[in-house]
């Protein structure tokens, strides 16, 4: 009881706030330690992914607690504080939260071509609050809760790999074609290629490159078994 | 000392005032007549309890009385209210008089006093307690003249004291605990006197115990310094056969039994174990008697063994060691004495002199640092094992933290040490791979990696011993070891295809995992020569009759379809990924396959082996794996199946197997080592037994030398070079014509270069037929890698 009543307390505070300020530099340091030392494996690559997720949202969660618990030493002021604090910054407050939600989609990271309602451009620095974006008239403020209100689109990131398009014209079948796509190793065939039939001859290629591998190896790939790829449509 | 006290009717002797006076008087004149300390404390416990008694009982005698009856109300206010405060002065005095009396006695008897002191203390109290009894009767003497201002001033007393509440009831409680705390500071003296020779014994032993491991050391130095006077008397070779006597002799004496601790510590066990819980008045304060309550037989026992203990530990270790050094000494002197008497000659005398002389100057050392330990003891002893230390304000027998802290890392069963150094080797091959990591470059991690190829391939030198794990049938079947588990699947699906059901098996697991083994002895097992494997570019013969296959499965199969008549033979397709060429596309062959084994698999046993990998790449565009009724994963073998495998060839090879310092390896330390790399290796079993030939390295005097491997292949690949190493990973084996074929143009300007590089750190190979595969020894890294940098799902 004794250690539960105490936190009810300056001191009690205090030392919740060193406990979460050590949490927090006890998962960044294992993150460090398995990053560059721990052998490479998948079992690895999950886990510091997952620390990676948990400590994007361990900061608003400590930051909650640590309310609390200076809500609970007098509830009655330090709520009323804390509500006026919250009312004047609510614009900040919802912001930072989009941001992290926002930040933890995986397709997002530094250099993605990004392109939402106002903006169009590549990602520059991704901030607490608000992002940049280097646009072709020159470096835009993004605040997160715009982007999340008016959606997104990524067109290419130099991370991620992305669902790109081609447009086929050919003789050969369908499933020929997906047969000669099979034993290229450029494609990524976790997310495997899917071929529809478009307008007249046309096929319309859905695919997903390896990393390292380009659009022209595969177009030149498939004009050497005589099919015809096109990043547009036909026009015809 | 009985306190009676009686009733006022009983008295008949005086009590008045007077009479204290008088026995006052006669107390004074015992007092100055005292002579000792001891004599002091008598008296105190007898004359002065006495005096006590016959104060508590005369005003006890005053306070029965009926105050309606009383005439005289002097004794009543001397005895209840004048008297009664100086009176326990005097008795508070006295108590703490007799304690330090006895303080003294004690820490005379542990010999921390001198006599001279303890007299000087005699004095000192005497003349306090005779100055204190002169203030007793001035105040009495004061009291009298009060009385009779009183009475001369025509008042009476009892209106004086009429309106006070009678005090004696509590003074009375007051008297009686003071001569009972007398009481109780007799008597624990006495329980201390035992406790002091207790302690005297343990000392007295301890003294002893290390005075014999001194005069053992000191004994064999006298020995040695016999035998060089000895041999240095030596002229002919004849004389050396008294000094072999001599030697042997002292050999005899010499004793290394190493009990020594155990005997110590029952011994102590058992003197300690007589103490117990005791209460000690150990000091006053404000008229307070202050007790420690002292549990004996833990306090002692603690400081015995966290305080003492270490350092006679430190001494027999130290004997013993010089014992054990001693007698090989002597052994080696007298064998070699022997042999100059047996070659008759006395060249080789001072050469031992000179070893004598190394062995002397050795015990010397010995002797010294064993004298610096004994003083350590003695000083300990002298300071802090000590009854009396139960006066002084410290704890006592204080443990300090330190030695606390050194008990529990230099204990016998050293968890916390273990723990430290768990703890502390962790951290360190955390921070020295860490600092690896951090300072090796792309460059680097590319250098290390050819190294780390280098030292896994076969090394001539060891060829013999690592053919052994690196040949799966050698000798017959001698090195087999069944996969129970996964052989009961297969036999069961057999006996239901005997039985007229459908049934064919797909086999899946990495390179070297055991697939083609594990096929073959099946085959053999069941089928005998009815087994038929289908390879690429080869010829087959199937019931007499005999046809050649290319890489077009569907012709190979319509073969097989025509010429099985008489037999139900088990077809085995062997790496199907092998079966693709340019004109026959793997996923042609597979389809060719499916459909055989869709319709033929109940007059042929289909079994089936390809990669993991290979199996769900294929699944992505054929509903492949489901033409299958029975698909097992050789991925994965037990462990004991995997150390049964390791044990039998290292069996074979009749080599011993020892560490890097030579020292054999048992069985035991070989299943953890099998045990670390079945985990490194995720318990593939080819790949243990390869890394267990790449781990140890052959000696010429017929051992085995196992040394973990230091070297981690690291992945310095780049991303058109991940893209090579998949699709080698997949499909066995590439070539620059079918690279180039994927890739066209941007084959010369990306992936070229990849593949020589490739080629170069022999991360590829380039068999007979010119087509690159992946080095054997990496493919688990390979596998990892890819998996790592999720190419490979």
């Amino acid at each position: 009881m004794e250690t539960i009543t105490s936190f009810y307390t300056w001191k009690g505070l205090f030392y919740l706030f060193v406990f979460l300020l050590a949490l927090y530099g006890i998962i960044k340091l294992v993150i460090n330690l398995i990053e560059n030392s721990a052998r490479k494996n998948l079992a690895s690559k999950k886990f510091i992914f997952w620390l990676r997720n948990s400590l994007f949202f361990y900061t608003p969660l400590a930051v909650i607690v640590f309310i609390l618990g200076f809500i609970s030493i007098n509830y009655i002021t330090h709520s009323l504080l804390v509500l006026i604090i919250s009312v004047f910054g609510f614009q900040y407050i919802r912001n930072y939260l989009s941001g992290i939600i926002f930040k933890s989609n995986p397709i997002v990271n530094k250099g993605a071509q990004i392109r939402s309602k106002n903006v169009d451009g590549e990602i520059k620095r991704l901030m607490h609050l608000g992002m940049t974006v280097n646009t072709e008239v020159g470096e835009q403020y993004v605040n997160y809760t715009s982007i999340e209100k008016h959606g997104f689109t990524v067109n290419s990131s130099n991370k991620s790999v992305l669902r790109q398009t081609l447009y086929l014209t050919s003789s050969i079948s369908k499933e020929a074609i997906l047969d000669l796509l099979f034993d290229n190793p450029i494609l990524n065939f976790d997310e495997k290629p899917s071929l529809k039939e478009g307008i007249s001859e046309e096929f319309i290629l859905k695919y997903t490159l390896e990393s390292g591998a380009s659009t022209e190896d595969l177009m030149s790939f498939l004009i050497s078994q005589n099919i015809q790829p096109s990043l547009t449509h036909k026009v015809n | 000392m009985e306190i009676e006290i009686l009733n006022p009717s009983e008295v008949s002797i005086d009590h008045s005032s007077k009479m204290l006076e008088q026995h006052l008087e006669e107390y004074t004149t015992m007092l100055n007549n005292c002579t000792s300390s001891e004599n002091l404390k008598q008296l105190i416990l007898r004359n002065f309890a006495d005096l006590c008694s016959f104060y508590v009982e005369a005003a006890n005698i005053e306070f029965g009385k009926d105050s309606s009856q009383i005439i005289d109300f002097k004794q009543s206010y001397l005895y209840h209210y004048a008297l009664a405060k100086p009176f326990k002065d005097l008795m508070l005095l006295h108590r703490d008089v007799l304690l330090q009396l006895q303080i003294a006695s004690h820490k005379e008897k542990e010999q921390l006093t001198s006599k001279e002191a303890v007299y000087n203390h005699f004095q000192e109290s005497q003349a306090i307690l005779q100055k204190a009894l002169r203030e007793f009767r001035i105040a009495i003497e004061q009291e009298y003249r009060t009385i009779a201002r009183i009475e001369k001033a025509g008042k009476s007393i009892s209106k004086r004291i009429k309106h006070h509440q009678n005090p004696w009831e509590v003074y009375k409680l007051q008297f009686l605990s003071i001569l009972e705390q007398i009481q109780l500071i007799n008597t624990s003296g006495l329980t201390f006197l035992r406790v002091i020779e207790i302690f005297y014994s343990i000392k007295e032993h301890t003294q002893l115990s290390f005075t014999a491991s001194l005069e053992e050391a000191k004994a064999s130095e006298k020995n040695i310094e016999q035998i060089l006077i000895s041999l240095d008397k030596v002229t002919t070779y004849e004389d050396v056969a008294p000094i072999i006597t001599e030697i042997d002799t002292a050999i005899k004496k010499v004793e290394t039994s190493g009990r020594k601790l155990e005997e110590y510590s029952e011994l102590i066990d058992k003197k300690v174990n007589s103490l117990s819980v005791l209460n000690f008045p150990t000091n006053t304060n404000q008229g307070m008697l202050l007790i420690k309550k002292i549990d004996f037989n833990r306090s002692v026992k603690k400081w015995l063994d966290y305080e003492l203990l270490p350092f006679l530990i430190d001494l027999w270790e130290n004997q013993n060691n010089l014992a054990s050094y001693y007698k090989h000494s002597l052994l080696n002197l007298k064998s070699s004495l022997q042999l100059i008497k047996s070659n008759k000659t006395k060249t080789l005398v001072s050469s031992q002199i000179i070893t004598l002389k190394e062995i002397e100057r050795n015990i010397f050392s010995n002797i010294q640092k064993q004298e610096h330990l004994i003083q350590q003891i003695q000083q300990k002893l002298s300071t802090q094992f000590l009854a009396s230390n139960i006066y002084s304000v410290e704890e006592f027998l204080e443990v300090s933290f330190q030695s606390s802290l050194t008990q529990y890392t230099s204990d016998g069963s050293g968890w916390v040490l273990k723990w430290y150094s768990k703890i502390k080797e962790t951290l360190q091959s955390l921070n020295s791979s860490y600092e690896k990591s951090i300072s090796t470059s792309p460059k680097n991690l590319m250098d290390q990696s050819i190294n780390c190829i280098n030292y896994r391939l076969l090394k001539e030198e060891n060829a013999h011993y690592d053919t052994l794990f690196l040949n799966k049938n050698f000798i017959g079947d001698l090195f087999l070891v069944s996969r129970i588990e996964e052989e009961n699947i297969l036999i069961k699906s057999f006996r239901d295809w005997q039985q007229g059901s459908n049934k064919s098996a797909l086999i899946t697991g990495n390179s070297l995992s055991g697939k083609s083994t594990f096929i073959e002895d099946f085959a053999k097992q069941y089928f005998g020569k009815d087994s038929i494997f289908l390879q690429t570019d080869s010829t087959i013969t199937i019931e007499g009759r005999k046809f050649k296959t290319e890489r077009n499965l569907k012709e190979a199969l319509q073969e097989v379809n025509k010429n099985i008549y008489n037999s139900k033979p088990v077809l085995i397709i062997d790496d199907l990924e092998f079966w693709r060429s340019d004109e026959m596309s793997l996923l042609d062959n597979i389809r060719a396959l499916v459909s055989f084994v869709l319709s033929e698999s109940d007059r042929v046993f289909i079994i089936v082996s390809m990669s993991n990998a290979m199996q769900k790449h294929v699944d992505q565009r054929l509903p492949f794996s489901n033409a299958f009724t029975t698909q097992l994963d050789l991925n994965k073998a037990k462990f004991e199946e995997v150390f049964k495998a390791v044990l039998i060839r290292h069996g074979a090879s009749h080599k011993k197997l020892v560490n890097k310092d030579k020292n054999v390896i048992s069985t035991k330390q070989i299943e953890n080592k099998v045990q670390e790399l079945a985990g490194r290796f995720n318990y593939n079993i080819g790949e243990v037994l390869q890394a267990w030939a790449y781990s140890t390295k052959m000696t010429d005097d017929n051992l085995v030398i196992f040394e973990e491997a230091e070297c981690e292949f690291e992945d310095f690949f780049t991303e058109e070079e991940v893209i090579i190493l998949k699709y080698v990973y997949l499909y066995k084996y590439v070539n620059e014509m079918l690279l180039k074929s994927f890739l066209g143009k941007s084959f010369n300007v990306n992936f070229d270069s990849g593949i020589k590089r490739l080629i170069n750190t022999k991360v590829l190979w380039r068999n007979s037929s010119g087509n690159l595969i992946l080095n054997r020894v990496i493919t688990t890294d390979v596998f990892e890698i890819l998996t790592y940098r999720g190419t490979l799902n």
